[in-house]
């Protein structure tokens, strides 16, 4: 083939498709063109089937592509950074959750501020991260645990699946507020921590998937670290409840980069409020053991900043919190 | 029994061969991409499982991931860029084969080996799986950690032929290891305030750097004459193994696919060590130990059928006992859970037609897999038939985007170029990137299950004896290490007892 | 330009000090916390050990390898090096189809002497198929505002 052609054809297609961009741009109204949710953690935990989920209702509500990409890293706030730093034009969007917002802030270096950084467009849904025994354990109740770690200190070994997250925090928060001394053996995830679990490598674990194993009868929970109490299990009390300092919320959400336009907030709010309260979304989120919970933006920014004001003076008292 | 004839009928139903050929011709072709790996296909098609019968959901995404397997070996012989991080042993012998004129035998190798270790894997799930589940509870951090031991000592074995320089190298891997994140404490270490390096290096960034990048650096410094990518096989036989690499290959495989299939069962990195330990044990063992590096048959056939059974067998703890014990299986929990279904030990009897439906899948899906792949020989051999001088800018383009696309991020472009030019110079002056790459990957599980293992027992070493498959391991791995010392002795000891 | 057998002098000295370095890191962050080791541990012992071990090359007999007797031929690697260097920083400046051409272009007409025509259409096939493969067919989002316009992303 000549070379001169192979040049002047790629030219050719190269023109071809700027005519059909300028005309694409031609369109008025949001959405016109694609828009791009980034997950910032690796795909299969609950933010990735999630968004997923929310990305192809919303693609059909919003008459455009949504893309879903994921950019795992350092607790998810190498993703939410990516976005904190993108053009506000309403066709970048990251799902979050809440310990990189409220938490992980307060206790290492992010590429942003959640304060000033980020549009808080809605939130979507808030999981439960139970601190449970395995099912033969001696401890029948949360008090039965920590008084054991109290007059055995470093006896009770426990373990966290999402580390530096807010049930973390949270659990020490209590182990602190009892007087009791436990180990933290560090896993990566819940998966690990159930496994040394149930091989007996540890006594206790702090996790969002526990639902299997409550069903299957492996495991006993004793107490809910988050507010909001685990469906089916009126009897396990949550650690407000049982007045200790910390018992975050664990939301779900998207958020924008700062100074979104109001028109592309509005309608967001509308579209995560239909997605959300679809028998669909909740067949999945009781698959998944989470509740719905839709805050439209002003609902959700106001609790996020009083979630993350709270933590931040819970973590600088127990001397968690950077310097 | 009943259940495996179930599960048999149940995955040779028309439309479960269909989505299980999708998945096997999918996974073959992301395998072949570096960086796209079976993670982020799984969970681009997890929408379209929302729609499917969750049987046929699990088939296809689970061929996506043993599929991988079989393409990643494709660019681990023809370029040295592993498709995959479990294919990164591949590019030792593999390339080493294609650069001699016998990168047909290599990837039909590949396949074959991939493919009689798929047969023995679904074999052992039928018949021993869900019993070993239960070995996974038995495996916690302090039998890992002793494990990991004896892996290190065989590395250290292995190399210590090439002297001092295989052990600096071991030691700036175990080094390596240690970026990122303090995994206890969460200090960040050695990241010199780049966020991307609080996860630590990744194993294929670091690996399409050393060996791909620094292998297109090494031919771009060369002579015309000297450089020629590879020699094409002239006639058709040459494209297939020979005898000769059959009779070289047979324990390889079995042991390679033995190793995959334990290991896989293993919470952690099963499918990747898998093929280190294989590579490591059949240099241990083999005649002309000084044939690996330089084109040995068996230094591929065992890593390629180790990371085939491991891929297939790690199904095992995600479906008897709800736990993934790798990334990809978290994807396929994730598509299981969306599906309403929640993998435990009670899914094979609530649900036989997926739990058998799925491992009897398998069979058929390695039987596609090896038809498709065999004729395809032919077709990537004669891709090497371009010039050098197109070729090597190629690659050097398909490095750069791997690396990208594993995270979607320019850091990782950046370290594995960096890492590129450190395996250039490494290579120059007489230092092996292998041992340190295999150190990388153990030094990471060996100081975490260390520290793991070590709060588990309250701070106190005896948790090492107190363990029994802990103890045995690490008896093994203090035997293999005086060895060698007590036969030095003998030969001191022996010329005299016969001189009197 | 040094012969390889100093230049092997001068990366096991360079691993010495990198040893060195991570061994003051590691030492800096933290050998033991109670019973257990702490952050450090590993980073110094692994130092300590590449420091040691890389001490014999550094100071011992230079020693000659195989590839020492070939020529390197220095253009060819330095337009390939660079390349390496381009494909790391221009992507998120320039855009990702522009640096392959880039590079592309810098590695064909200067390091491999193909003609500029020539390597010019080579570059934008290779560069375009690349990028249409990765980008549209596999999703894989590379930075490129130029092709984020053309597709009214």
């Amino acid at each position: 083939m000549n070379i001169r052609h192979v040049v002047s054809g790629s030219l050719a297609i190269v023109t071809a498709l700027l005519a059909a961009t300028s005309l694409a741009q031609a369109q008025a109204g949001y959405p016109n063109k694609a828009i791009k949710l980034v997950v910032p953690y690796n795909p299969g935990g609950s933010s990735d089937l999630t968004t997923r989920f929310i990305a192809d209702m919303a693609k059909d509500i919003l008459g455009q592509p949504v893309v879903v990409e994921n950019r795992p890293g350092a607790g998810g706030t190498i993703g939410i950074g990516s976005v904190a730093s993108s053009a506000p034009d309403g066709y970048t969007f990251s799902q979050i959750t809440a310990s990189p917002i409220i938490v992980r802030p307060h206790v290492a270096n992010v590429p942003y501020d959640p304060r000033k950084d980020l549009t808080f467009l809605g939130r979507y849904m808030v999981t439960h991260a139970p601190f449970a025994v395995k099912a033969d354990s001696p401890f029948k109740t949360i008090q039965d645990a920590l008084s054991f770690a109290k007059s055995n200190p470093g006896k009770l070994r426990w373990a966290v699946g999402a580390p530096q997250g807010g049930p973390h925090l949270a659990t020490e928060a209590m182990l602190r507020a009892a007087g009791a001394q436990a180990t933290l053996v560090p896993v990566n995830g819940g998966a690990e921590a159930l496994l040394a679990l149930m091989g007996g490598s540890i006594e206790a674990v702090v996790v969002d998937d526990y639902a299997r194993p409550l069903r299957d009868g492996e495991i006993r929970l004793l107490a809910e670290s988050g507010p909001v109490k685990v469906k089916g299990a009126p009897n396990v009390p949550t650690y407000r409840e049982l007045g200790y300092p910390l018992s975050p919320t664990i939301f779900y959400g998207l958020v924008g980069p700062a100074g979104l336009p109001s028109e592309v907030v509005a309608k967001w709010n509308a579209t995560l409020k239909q997605i959300v309260e679809s028998d669909k979304f909740r067949e999945l989120t009781d698959r998944i053991n989470a509740t719905p919970f839709y805050g439209n933006s002003a609902d959700f920014t106001a609790q996020v900043k009083q979630d993350y004001e709270q933590m931040g003076k819970a973590l600088a008292d127990l001397g968690l919190a950077k310097k | 029994m009943a259940g495996i004839l179930g599960g048999l009928a149940h995955a040779a139903l028309p439309a479960n061969l269909l989505f299980c050929f999708i998945g096997v011709a999918l996974g073959t072709a992301v395998g072949v991409l570096p960086g796209i790996g079976p993670t982020a296909t799984i969970s681009l098609l997890l929408p379209i499982t929302f729609h499917m019968e969750p049987a046929s959901a699990v088939i296809m995404l689970g061929g996506i991931y043993y599929g991988a397997m079989y393409g990643g070996s494709i660019t681990s012989i023809l370029i040295r860029v592993p498709g995959e991080a479990s294919t990164v042993i591949t590019c030792i012998d593999g390339y080493e084969m294609a650069r001699r004129g016998r990168a047909g035998p290599a990837l039909g190798m590949a396949a074959f080996s991939s493919f009689i270790a798929g047969l023995i894997a679904v074999l052992g799930m039928m018949i021993v799986g869900p019993v070993l589940a239960r070995a996974a509870y038995h495996f916690g951090p302090v039998e890992i950690a002793a494990l990991v031991v004896l892996g290190l000592v065989m590395v250290v074995m292995i190399s210590s032929a090439s002297s001092l320089r295989a052990m600096a190298m071991i030691a700036l891997g175990l080094l390596l290891s240690t970026i990122g994140q303090d995994f206890v404490t969460g200090e960040e270490r050695f990241t010199f305030g780049i966020a991307t390096l609080t996860d630590g290096l990744g194993l294929a960034v670091i690996a399409i750097g050393l060996f791909g990048v620094s292998e297109i650096l090494m031919l771009a410094g060369q002579r015309e004459e000297d450089r020629a990518v590879i020699q094409s096989p002239r006639r058709l036989r040459e494209l297939l193994p020979n005898r000769e690499d059959w009779s070289r290959s047979g324990w390889p495989i079995l042991r390679g696919s033995f190793l995959g299939f334990f290991l896989g069962l293993l919470p952690g990195a099963g499918a990747l060590v898998s093929t280190f330990a294989s590579y490591v044990l059949e240099k241990k063992l083999a005649r002309q130990p000084e044939r690996f590096g330089r084109g040995a048959i068996e230094g591929l056939s065992g890593p390629e059928a180790s990371n085939n059974a491991a891929a297939q067998s790690a199904f095992v703890p995600l479906l008897s006992l709800g736990i993934p014990p790798n990334a990809v299986m978290g994807v396929v929990l994730g598509a299981l859970m969306i599906q309403g279904i929640a993998p435990g030990p009670r899914l094979a009897t609530d649900h036989p037609d997926i739990f058998w439906g799925v491992i009897a899948s398998m069979l058929f899906g390695n039987i596609m897999l090896v038809i498709l792949n065999v004729p395809m020989v032919r077709l990537f051999v004669s891709l090497l038939r371009v010039p050098t001088r197109i070729l090597a800018p190629c690659i050097l383009l398909f490095c750069a985007v791997g690396a990208y696309s594993i995270n979607n991020n320019m850091v990782d472009v950046a370290v594995a170029m960096i890492c590129g030019v450190l395996g250039y110079v490494l290579r120059r002056t007489g230092f092996d990137p292998v041992p340190l790459l295999i150190a990388f990957v153990l030094g990471g599980i060996l100081e975490k299950s260390v520290r793991q293992a070590l709060l588990i027992g309250y701070g106190s070493p005896y948790v090492f004896v107190e363990r029994p498959i802990a103890l045995s391991l690490l008896v093994v791995a203090v035997l293999l290490l005086l060895l060698p010392l007590a036969r030095q002795i003998l030969a001191v000891v022996q010329p005299r007892s016969q001189s009197t | 330009m040094p012969s390889v057998a100093a230049m092997g002098r001068l990366v096991a000295a360079t691993l010495v000090l990198t040893g060195i370095f991570g061994a003051v890191g590691g030492y800096r962050l933290g050998l033991w916390i109670g019973p257990t080791p702490g952050p450090g541990l590993m980073p110094f012992a692994a130092s300590v050990l590449l420091a040691a071990f890389a001490a014999v090359p550094a100071l011992g007999r230079a020693r000659a390898f195989a590839e020492d007797g070939a020529a390197t031929v220095w253009p060819r690697f330095v337009s390939y090096t660079g390349a390496a260097g381009l494909l790391c920083v221009a992507p998120p400046l320039m855009g990702t189809t522009a640096s392959f051409i880039a590079a592309l272009v810098l590695v064909l007409a200067i390091g491999e002497r193909i003609s500029a025509p020539r390597s010019l259409a080579l570059s934008l096939v290779i560069a375009l198929a690349t990028v249409a493969l990765f980008r549209l067919a596999l999703d894989v989002p590379l930075p490129d505002p130029v092709i984020d316009r053309l597709l009214g992303r």
